[in-house]
């Protein structure tokens, strides 16, 4: 990209190749990608699973898979490629000029030595005096804002959770007060609030240090909140790149327009119309592309597309993008709105009283569940929000008797109550009750074909049916052709695998749907098209779901209620209207606050993570994190949770009408 | 870390108990009548009875099994029918042949065998990591007899340069001995070589691949310095295990090689037991190989524990 | 980056590619011809004739190309009859354990609990002894057969590829596939048998296989010492043992020879059994 080359970049990579070898051939991964990441600003690459961030990340420190290799293009640093440094100068790049923060600080750190050591060992390489080490140590350490910093240093890995872990490798990384910090999906598995603190953490670092930085990221509200400049990548190419605002309200290229209308949430999605989605697959690695690399997915495809590949084309100052017809763009055609009769919630379905669940960990108890009331009506979506660790999937287990809940749990079903054990459930509560799991990978038998996966849940489910009709059935009603009946899920993408999978839990006209985070393993557009098509079978089949996600503007899409959950407890329980538009209790503030798509401005940080279940605070249970602590009665008494408005209930000592005062001041 | 010993501890007690139940199936119960077993077909029913009364085995077996623990656990195993001497005084002097030769095999083998599972691991898929594979898991299926016999033509008969035989004559010194022990300790080297080593590469290998190591890398560590703090360690806590696991099964080859190199240990005594269905002899050479078994895996398990933070030190969250 | 998972032909193709795998099937399958049609190719009677005692530890020559043993029996014949034995009692053997020892690791993995600390225990004690020292007091109680070698041979391995298969399930059974099983109401044997056995055909294809491999071993141990069944069948395990003896008068050849034969196909079994384990394992 030359004509950017006038801006001071610390690092340029210009025209980027790299291959994989699959078997025995290799196959191209990057085809051919340039950019600059500007001095003193944070450069965002995102894009869709397997369309090479990572695998750039990694050529950026010249860290090869062993599988992969670098054929052509050059990643220039302070005017030297990094690409020809020996073993020694690319050793003193890595110690002084460049950092990583990668995905996963539970894997990150070793096992086995202590925080403090690998820690002081960033500081010997940069040939600090030995005595002066130790201090270096503590000093970094609490400039991420590790609480307590010296025991830190004697603890190991093991001892702390994810996000501390995190702040760890990100102390490490700026020890050296790099020119470069690149950060690998830092965030990716940590709960919203803590990946709230974890980013808030990295913009001030890097203006304290002053380094720059390369962000990478799958999710497009992480991008537009941390990065200044954007670039979009796709099948190994870039294919939009410029100032991150204008990236995300003018989008101008198909692709970028199409992600950012899968989100749920996004302009025009609002209520209950069908969600925009991409068409299509991503091409394999190493697919032949003579033309653009997106035009099997494009809705404005042109016969010039298929065979001449577009130039990034510069549309707006230092934007680009990589598309014939890119002033089409903006106005790619929607999805058909589909009409949003909406069908009124029926009779309470299915109704849990009192739900308990304590597990022993050690002899000691742990109160992961205590006294749920809930009331799920026919055809309605109820929700279920809260960090992990809250009793959202503890709660759905024990509806589907996986978990077998305490003494005087009651959980009925159409008025029957239904035996707490799986086991010892009848055939009605089988067909009745299913699930759609969070990891398709994990839900579907790998060694049975599709055709095996689905005939035996309509065996079983609905007996007397005519097998291969109803299986027919269900794959039109999934939208997968049943030319894909015979092969293993392996072969399937994961979207499709999460189609299948919802086709078997829907083999046997079920009346509650639990949904476990069906999609947050999968890409946003994979996503979108998800969301509609449970949405559309809700309409159809008069189903109830059990939701659960993290993403809080999923739950604000799908839920018709939603309860928030917090260390087993329910704090609030409503409409999705009325919990999304406030007073909102704390613990949903704080939540709304953390979230990247809910940022607005207000900064609400959660102090610390959530307490062991072991030992819960005593009085109200989210006193030691609350913002909105008003005194002595936090402490000591639990608040019960009370029907402050009609169909509203909530768990705080503080009144419905003066959390709304409070919130309308900050 | 106390309460992880003391559950370990409790764990192979519960396993010694629960193999003394199986011993004593196998060597009162399967063979049906003792007596006439170690006696043969021929023996007149009178000899036969008379043998069961002086073994004690015509007694109900309820009877039998609690007298047998209660000897059991006052270290009495009884005397040994065919050498008509104590079972236990027997296994002492063989156990401490068979430690002799068990301890020169471990010497050689165990560094070794690290060592090419180190390289092996190091130089993934070169001509280096092949030979050593292929090489280690040759060894250590050839059975001990065979390799022995190899030895002792190549060794002892055509080169002349060692014994042939293990037994060194009475009165020699430390080196006499160890001369003498160094063919039949080969066998034994051969068979471990290759599982150790195998291990010791996977474990490597993990390590290697490991996300931290990815980090020490990264951080600019030479790769000295990478493999020295950050690999090692974490990559051989498996093989401690591994090692202590075959300390017990060391005795499987020990019985073939004292045989073969006609040495007085405690696999040899087990042999010439079986032969001669000598039972108390038999149960007392498997009860004692079964505690030696168990505390080998349970030093490695605490050793293990003591290196492992997460043992050590038990999960927080 | 993620690596497109390996398919059965793709397994097939780095089959054919793999040297060990060519080299240790030549071995095995040499020995498997052998063992059907060694009767027929045998330049002398394996079980020796009345005359063979005349010219008993005939070095090797060129009527007796490996010589002859104390019995005067040509070793060549003995060597090429010899494989038959083994070759029957290791397969059996190892198929039992196998069976055996997958039903209990799937039994055990799946249901955990108590009835999984229990078998633990009694496994971990059966494991503390050595496999041959447990067929040896085995055998010597029941007297040793052919059968009794091999039911003896799988009760030995049982427990060790039972602790396979067990944590193959317990990973396995933390799937949500088992989950949704469950949900539909499924047995515990359609679930063990059905959903989780052909997940866990990997580990127990690589087991069986390795284990094929000890089992040899283990057969021709115990007929070295003497425990080997019927001593009129030619064995290689039981020339060694008669006839070591003379290997300090320097007659070598009744018993290295079958010692190169035993080295020869363990070795070629084993090649082969990590040739598969290869290919299973990426």
């Amino acid at each position: 990209m030359t004509d950017t080359q006038t801006v001071d970049a610390v690092l340029s990579v210009e025209d980027l190749r790299m291959e994989y070898r699959v078997g025995n051939e290799w196959k191209e991964a990057i085809r051919g990608v340039s950019f600059d990441i500007p001095r003193g600003k944070t450069f965002g690459l995102v894009g869709e699973s397997g369309c090479g961030k990572s695998t750039i990340a990694m050529a950026l420190m010249h860290y090869l898979p062993r599988n992969g290799r670098i054929t052509g293009g050059t990643i220039r640093m302070g005017g030297r490629d990094i690409t020809d440094l020996s073993d020694r100068e690319l050793r003193q790049l890595r110690v002084h000029r460049l950092s990583m923060v990668y995905q996963d600080p539970m894997t990150s750190l070793n096992p086995s030595i202590r925080i403090g050591r690998q820690v002081e060992e960033v500081f010997e390489l940069l040939d600090e005096p030995a005595d002066m080490v130790a201090d270096l140590t503590l000093a970094v350490l609490q400039q991420v804002k590790i609480a307590d910093p010296e025991s830190v240093m004697r603890r190991y890995p093991h001892q702390m959770s994810g996000g501390m872990l995190q702040r760890v490798v990100i102390a490490m990384a700026i020890a050296s007060r790099p020119e470069l910090l690149i950060l690998d999906e830092p965030t990716t598995g940590l709960d919203a609030t803590v990946e709230a603190e974890v980013l808030d953490l990295v913009t001030s670092l890097r203006d304290e240090v002053g380094t720059s930085v390369l962000f990478i990221s799958h999710s497009l509200a992480v991008i537009r909140k941390m990065c200044d400049v954007t670039g979009v990548l796709y099948a190994g190419r870039m294919v939009a790149y410029g100032p991150t605002e204008q990236i995300f309200t003018e989008p101008r290229h198909p692709y970028t327009v199409g992600l950012l209308r899968c989100l749920p949430g996004s302009a025009g999605t609002q209520g209950r119309q069908t969600l925009d989605t991409i068409p299509g697959f991503l091409p394999p690695l190493g697919a032949e592309l003579p033309g653009c690399v997106y035009v099997d997915r494009c809705a404005i495809v042109q016969d010039i597309c298929r065979t001449e590949e577009p130039d990034l084309l510069e549309v707006g100052p230092g934007r680009f993008s990589r598309c014939h017809f890119h002033e089409l763009a903006p106005d790619l055609p929607r999805n058909e709105p589909v009409e949003s009769t909406a069908v009124a919630p029926g009779d309470v379905l299915l109704s849990i009283r009192g739900a308990s669940k304590t597990f022993h960990q050690d002899g000691r108890p742990v109160h992961a569940l205590v006294d749920v009331n809930l009331d799920i009506k026919q055809g309605e979506t109820l929700a279920l929000v809260g960090e992990s660790g809250s009793g959202k999937s503890t709660l759905a287990k024990i509806i589907l008797g996986i978990h077998v809940p305490d003494e005087g749990t009651m959980i009925t079903l159409d008025g029957v109550e239904v035996p707490p054990a799986v086991a010892d459930r009848d055939d009605a509560q089988f067909h009745a009750l299913q699930m759609v799991f969070q990891n398709p990978d994990s839900a579907l038998n790998r060694r049975h074909s599709i055709r095996r996966i689905i005939g035996r849940a309509v065996e079983i489910l609905k007996p007397g049916a005519n097998v291969k009709i109803r299986v027919d059935e269900l794959m039109a009603s999934v939208r997968v052709g049943t030319q894909l009946l015979s092969v293993k899920p392996r072969q399937l993408s994961g979207g499709l695998k999460q189609r299948v999978a919802i086709a078997r839990a829907f083999a046997g006209s079920p009346m509650v749907v639990v949904c476990d985070e069906p999609t947050s393993a999968l890409d946003v557009s994979v996503q979108a098209a998800i969301l509609n098509l449970l949405s559309e079978l809700q309409h159809n089949e008069r189903v109830s779901y059990l939701f659960i996600s993290h993403d809080l503007s999923v739950v604000q899409y799908v839920a018709d209620r939603v309860a928030v959950l917090y260390l087993g407890r329910i704090m609030e329980v409503g409409t999705s209207k009325r919990i999304f538009s406030g007073p909102y209790h704390p613990y949903t503030e704080a939540l709304l606050s953390a979230s990247p798509e809910h940022d607005d401005g207000r900064r609400i940080r959660l102090q610390g993570e959530i307490p062991s279940a072991s030992q819960p605070p005593p009085g109200c249970v989210f006193q030691t994190r609350c913002h909105r602590k008003i005194g002595e009665i936090c402490e000591t008494v639990e608040p019960p949770l009370v029907e402050a408005e009609s169909g509203y209930e909530i768990r705080c000592h503080i009144p419905v009408a003066e959390l709304g005062r409070l919130q309308a001041t900050t | 870390m106390l309460r992880f010993i003391i559950r370990r501890l409790g764990l192979a007690l519960v396993s010694l108990w629960l193999l003394s139940v199986l011993v004593f199936i196998g060597t009162n119960l399967l063979p049906g009548d003792v007596g006439r077993r170690i006696l043969g077909p021929f023996a007149t029913q009178e000899s036969v009875d008379l043998l069961n009364a002086r073994l004690g085995t015509d007694r109900p077996l309820l009877t039998q099994y609690f007298d047998y623990i209660g000897n059991l656990l006052t270290g009495d195993l009884g005397n040994s029918v065919s050498f008509a001497r104590p079972v236990t005084e027997m296994l002492g002097t063989a156990l401490a042949n068979s430690a002799k030769l068990a301890i020169l095999a471990f010497v050689i083998v165990v560094p070794l065998s690290i060592f090419a599972g180190i390289l092996a691991a190091l130089k993934r898929g070169s001509f280096t990591d092949r030979s050593i594979t292929v090489f280690g898991l040759s060894a250590t299926v050839i059975p001990e007899f065979v390799s022995g016999i190899v030895v002792i033509v190549v060794f002892a008969i055509t080169l002349g340069w060692l014994p042939g035989g293990a037994q060194a004559p009475s009165g020699s010194g430390v080196f006499q001995q160890i001369r003498f022990l160094i063919l039949p300790a080969i066998p034994l080297v051969l068979v471990l070589f290759g599982y150790i080593a195998r291990i010791t590469r996977a474990g490597m290998i993990d390590a290697l691949d490991a996300d931290y190591t990815r980090t020490a890398i990264l951080k600019g560590l030479p790769r000295r310095t990478v493999i020295r703090r950050h690999v090692l360690r974490n990559a051989l806590l498996p093989t401690i295990a591994v090692v202590a696991t075959q300390v017990g099964y060391l005795f499987g080859g020990l019985v073939a090689v004292e045989v073969l190199f006609n040495y007085q240990g405690v696999g040899r005594l087990i042999f010439d037991a079986a032969q001669k269905a000598d039972f108390p002899l038999l149960a007392g050479g498997v009860l004692v190989i079964g505690v030696i078994y168990q505390l080998s895996t349970l030093i490695a398990d605490t050793l293990y524990g003591v290196l492992n933070p997460r043992v050590r030190l038990g999960a927080e969250a | 980056m993620t690596i497109a998972s390996v398919s059965r032909s793709q397994r097939r193709a780095q089959l054919a590619r793999s040297l060990t795998f060519w080299v240790g099937g030549t071995m095995t399958l040499v020995w498997i011809v052998f063992a059907i049609f060694g009767d027929f190719v045998t330049p002398y009677e394996p079980q020796g004739t009345p005359t063979d005692i005349l010219n008993r530890l005939a070095p090797p020559s060129s009527e007796h190309l490996m010589g002859t043993d104390s019995l005067g029996r040509d070793v060549f014949s003995r060597l090429l009859a010899g494989a038959r034995q083994v070759l029957i009692i290791a397969p059996l053997a190892t198929l039992i354990g196998t069976v055996a020892g997958t039903a209990l690791g799937l039994t055990t993995g799946y249901f955990g609990g108590w009835v999984d600390e229990i078998t633990s225990r009694i496994l971990d004690a059966f494991l503390s002894i050595p496999l041959i020292i447990t067929a040896m007091l085995v055998l010597a109680a029941l007297g040793p057969t052919t059968i009794g070698i091999i039911l003896v041979i799988g009760l030995v391995f049982t427990p060790i590829i039972a602790r396979t298969v067990r944590a193959s399930t317990l990973a396995e059974a933390r799937l949500d596939y088992v989950t949704a099983a469950k949900l539909r109401g499924e047995g515990p044997l359609h679930i063990m048998f059905i959903e989780i056995l052909p997940n866990v055909m990997g580990p127990i294809v690589v087991e069986f296989t390795v284990r094929l491999g000890y089992a040899i071993f283990t057969t021709l141990a115990l007929s070295f010492l003497g425990f080997g069944g019927d001593p009129s069948i030619p064995d290689w395990g039981q020339s060694i043992s008669d006839h070591y003896v003379f290997l300090s008068g320097n007659v070598w050849w009744p018993t290295l020879f079958p010692a190169l034969a035993i080295a020869s196909l363990v070795v070629g079994v084993n090649l082969l059994a990590d040739a598969i384990a290869q290919i299973f394992e990426t």
